[in-house]
């Protein structure tokens, strides 16, 4: 009886398989569509809050200088009082009740200036001393407020303070030793307008006390140009395209590599684009806050002065260049104070890069990807700087780690023209340095990748290394061996 | 033709029936599968809006309430249809390999697409109506991220406010201090969508009607579930001054998969829900007079008012606490009900809140005591599933003859078990394919032809 019941309704044979191509087309997840809705926008609109906090505090500080610049008697205590409210105010509104250890690290730092100006004995090495300080008060608060996910968010602010109140240690002891008077601490304004200056208060960079001192006392009119609303645009444009890149495009383009070699590639490249997207970042903020980076540095002519430089890391000529390239203002501090310091004292080079990325590293605070990102990175660069200069000198080419200097005083040498003796083959040599830079870097960097993790285990962080058996470091080896046969 | 007229008679007709037959009906909420051969016998443009709605297929496969919310949400045919497909090509592929093959044959002029088997309450039928109602959940929410549905947009507005308020709160506690950007709200009308499309035909009043609510809800639940957050951390030098995050959707194959493993895992639920169980005097043949007591109660789910006569109101109060799930607590409802969610003022229904919510307001008993009550994620079936092996056409089983199958496997898919020891034929037939693939540089690559001899294995 049913059989007539079931036979009314279905033919038998309906295809079936129709709905296999359906599958297929459902895959695609990562289309670029849902790329744009799930990850570019919500980025970017997170993005634009924080840079509209950024530089609206950087802006509203200076247009507030500009009508003091205007009161009739003009006082500097006031100008600075302006900048500490305004850093003041953006800390508050960008990271909330945390700001306090901000204010509470410039409290103790200032204190300790005038604690170690009582004793003259000390009075000489203050730099020494406060660079001793800072980094034991960091390390300590570290230990204690570590596993707050608000530690995270400042830390890099504090870094910038600690690197704000080494460089006024050391410019103070300068002046010590050449006017054989007692320190003079700066007085409270000035000093704390210096830390809490809005410009570089959240994203750095690290600008000298001078260049801060020069900007208030500047006539501020001469500084607010057009020019400077442009170099904010750019670097906001920009800064915003590598937060994409490094959030969106890179890791959903290659979003399940078969290859290892791919993964590190990308990983080292979303971490790079991540940098790019900090430092131009801050770029604007300084753009925005007047501020420049040195009395006798050249801004570019579009994007202001250059935090970092993108070209010279994607296309690298030696380690050491990319090093120099990453975050200038932190080089030329480290170069300035650290590296220069050490070298007049031990007068060896190779003690004086390795106390230079020691402090670096414990600048950063207790981060083991920090330590062994750049403890890999000075042998690495060291060895294909010492590698580099060896053959430059048994072949007499320009193939040192620096390029060379405009009137070439190697015999074979590309810049005398194609044509000129060996031009090409120490091109060739430079070329080949430069992939074996840029490999050593997605090395070095994909290590990086995943900050977000609290893996302060040793194993987790060498995991990516592990993987691909410590591969770098065995070359690095090699390369020294070549060196030392050579 | 008054359609009202038609539910009304379809409806006494389900009541009565549900009192006298064992039985239970199929509920209604399952027309609106259908919806997924709209546009399909001229396959010119399937998706384009415009002629969706002169389908008659539309009109034949929802329910009033389902039109009005696909008329004042446009660009949600679009994705239901999409989503009503995603749910097939899962299912079948989820099932490809088992006597039940989640075959959509059945379908031909307004039959309900899965066939006859969903009149029964069996495993495969609690699949099917989480498959589905996960899958609009997801295509729904895709489409509201792709823009393509007017009514719901992303809000924004209370992301803006994350980098501050979250750190402002405190930094005692943990990883919820940091807000999460993206997004949000497009899972939340996926969710609410839904709820009003996919459940509207089932009012919870007698037990199938809450197994099927029960499924559909556990379909949604398992779509919230893999809405991911990513993260990522920007700074000074691996610090994390800036952290940016944006939520994902996972794949449906994922849902998929999930979702085949609640199947494995399914619980059965007792025919006469509890009711007898907890002490209380309630007659057996209740089912109706608790639908009454149900529909007419309008209460908020957490008054537990005396007089309550509904079924659910009791079970709160009287069961024993170990048995007792209220559903409110589960993270769906609290994220859907809440205030700032923009999806409830997008979807533009007119049921009362108090009352809809009401009706996912219970708890089913599992069959055997020992075994834990389902939870919100779980799929629930109320009778064992027929064979599948033989050709049963009152329940719309096509049987296993004719299937292929696998000879060395052990499972489902191996011989013994699908074609359920009658045996199975063995040809050897040739297949053309590519092969020997060369790559040349650059970039072309080139293939022979090879004719390759297969042995397929057939159920008798």
């Amino acid at each position: 009886m049913y059989l007539s019941y079931y036979n009314y309704d279905e033919p038998l044979d309906y295809a079936e398989e129709e709905y296999d191509t359906i599958l297929e087309e459902n895959q695609s997840i990562n289309s670029w569509a849902n790329i744009c809705e799930s990850c570019i926008i919500p980025s970017t609109m997170q993005i634009i809050w924080y840079m509209a906090v950024l530089l609206g505090f950087s802006l509203l500080c200076r247009i507030a200088f500009v009508f003091c610049y205007y009161l009739p008697n003009k006082k500097e205590w006031l100008l600075h009082l302006i900048s500490i409210s305004a850093g003041c105010g953006m800390l508050i509104v960008a990271v909330g009740t945390n700001s306090f250890f901000i204010i509470f690290f410039a409290i103790i730092s200032y204190s300790t200036f005038h604690l170690v100006n009582l004793f003259s004995p000390f009075r000489k090495n203050i730099g020494v001393i406060m660079v001793i300080c800072t980094i034991l008060t960091q390390l300590c608060s570290e230990q204690i407020w570590k596993h707050q996910i608000a530690w995270q968010m400042i830390k890099g602010s504090i870094m910038v303070v600690n690197m704000k109140i080494i460089s006024i240690a050391f410019e103070m002891e300068q002046t010590v030793l050449k006017s054989q008077r007692g320190i003079i601490v700066p007085n409270v304004f000035s000093f704390f307008g210096y830390i809490f200056t809005p410009a570089n208060l959240i994203v750095g960079p690290w600008v000298p006390y001078s260049s801060y001192l020069y900007s208030i006392r500047l006539n501020p009119m001469h500084q607010f140009r057009m020019r400077r609303v442009m170099w904010c645009g750019f670097c906001c444009l920009l800064s915003l395209g590598f937060i994409n890149l490094s959030n969106c495009i890179v890791p959903y383009l290659i979003s399940d590599p078969r290859l290892i070699w791919v993964r590190i590639f990308r990983d080292a490249f979303a971490v790079r684009c991540s940098h790019y997207f900090v430092s131009f970042l801050s770029q604007a903020s300084i753009a925005a806050g007047g501020l420049c980076l040195d009395k006798d540095d050249k801004p570019n002519k579009w994007l202001g002065y250059m935090i970092t430089q993108p070209i010279h890391i994607e296309f690298p000529r030696s380690l050491s260049s990319v090093v120099r390239a990453w975050n200038i203002p932190m080089h030329k501090f480290l170069k300035e104070f650290i590296f220069r310091g050490i070298y007049k004292r031990f007068k060896s080079h190779f003690v004086a890069i390795f106390v230079t990325y020691l402090v670096s590293s414990l600048l950063h605070g207790q981060y083991l990807k920090i330590y062994l990102a750049l403890f890999s990175l000075a042998i690495f660069g060291f060895v294909e700087s010492k590698l580099r200069k060896k053959i430059s000198i048994a072949f007499n080419a320009c193939v040192t780690a620096e390029a060379c200097q405009k009137p070439c005083r190697f015999k074979y040498c590309p810049s005398k023209g194609w044509r000129s003796d060996g031009a090409l083959l120490v091109k060739l040599t430079n070329i080949l340095f430069s992939l074996a830079t840029i490999f050593h870097l997605a090395y070095i960097g994909a290590m990086m990748e995943s900050v977000a993790d609290e893996g302060n285990d040793f194993a987790d962080n060498l995991n990516v290394w592990s993987t691909v058996n410590f591969i770098n470091h065995w070359l690095v080896l090699l390369t020294y061996a070549l060196y030392l046969v050579i | 033709m008054d359609l009202s007229a038609v539910l009304f008679v379809c409806l006494i007709t389900l009541c009565t029936s549900t009192g006298s037959k064992p039985k239970p009906g199929r509920g209604k909420g399952s027309m609106w599968w259908g919806i997924a051969k709209v546009g399909e016998p001229n396959n010119i443009s399937p998706l384009s809006s415009g002629i969706m709605y002169m389908d008659p297929a539309i009109h034949s496969t929802l329910r009033r309430k389902q039109r009005r919310l696909v008329r004042d949400n446009p660009g949600v045919l679009g994705a239901l249809v999409k989503g009503a497909n995603l749910a097939i090509s899962e299912c079948q592929h989820q099932f490809r390999n088992r006597r039940w093959n989640c075959s959509t044959r059945n379908f031909l002029r307004g039959k309900n697409l899965f066939g006859k088997i969903v009149d029964r309450g069996c495993r495969e039928t609690g699949f099917i109506y989480a498959i589905t109602s996960a899958a609009v959940t997801h295509s729904i929410a895709r489409a509201c991220s792709e823009g393509s549905i007017e009514s719901c947009t992303c809000d924004y507005s209370h992301q803006s406010r994350s980098p501050q308020a979250s750190h402002q709160t405190g930094s005692v506690a943990g990883v919820r201090d940091w807000e999460w950007g993206g997004c949000s709200d497009n899972i939340g009308f996926g969710f609410k969508f839904s709820r009003d499309f996919v459940d509207t035909g089932e009012r919870g009043r007698n037990l199938r009607e809450k197994m099927n609510l029960h499924n559909n809800e556990a379909g949604r639940s398992h779509v919230q579930a893999e809405m991911r957050q990513e993260c990522k951390c920007h700074g000074m030098s691996g610090s994390c001054t800036v952290k940016t995050c944006w939520m994902r959707l996972a794949n449906f194959r994922v849902i998929g998969d999930n979702l085949k493993d609640r199947f494995d895992g399914a619980s059965r639920v007792m025919v006469s829900n509890s009711l007898r169980q907890n002490g209380n005097t309630v007659p057996s043949n209740l089912a109706n007079s608790n639908g009454i007591g149900m529909s007419s109660a309008a209460m908020s789910p957490n008054a537990a008012s005396p007089n309550a006569f509904s079924a659910d109101q009791m079970i709160n109060d009287h069961m024993p606490d170990h048995l007792i799930k209220i559903h409110p607590n589960k993270p769906p409802l609290n994220t859907v009900n809440n205030p700032n969610s923009v999806s409830r003022n997008s979807v533009r229904s007119r049921g009362r809140q108090g009352k809809k919510n009401n009706r996912y307001n219970f708890q089913l008993k599992p069959q055997n005591p020992e075994h834990k009550p389902p939870g919100p994620k779980d799929i629930v079936y109320l009778e064992q599933s027929p064979s599948f092996c033989e050709k049963n056409l009152r329940l719309g089983i096509q049987g296993t003859h004719g299937r292929q199958c696998n000879d060395t496997s052990i499972g489902v898919d191996g011989c013994d078990l699908m074609c359920c020891g009658r045996g199975y034929r063995t040809q050897v037939i040739d297949v053309i394919e590519r092969c020997a693939c060369t790559f040349h540089w650059c970039c072309e690559v080139k293939c022979k032809t090879c004719r390759i001899k297969k042995t397929i294995h057939t159920c008798l």
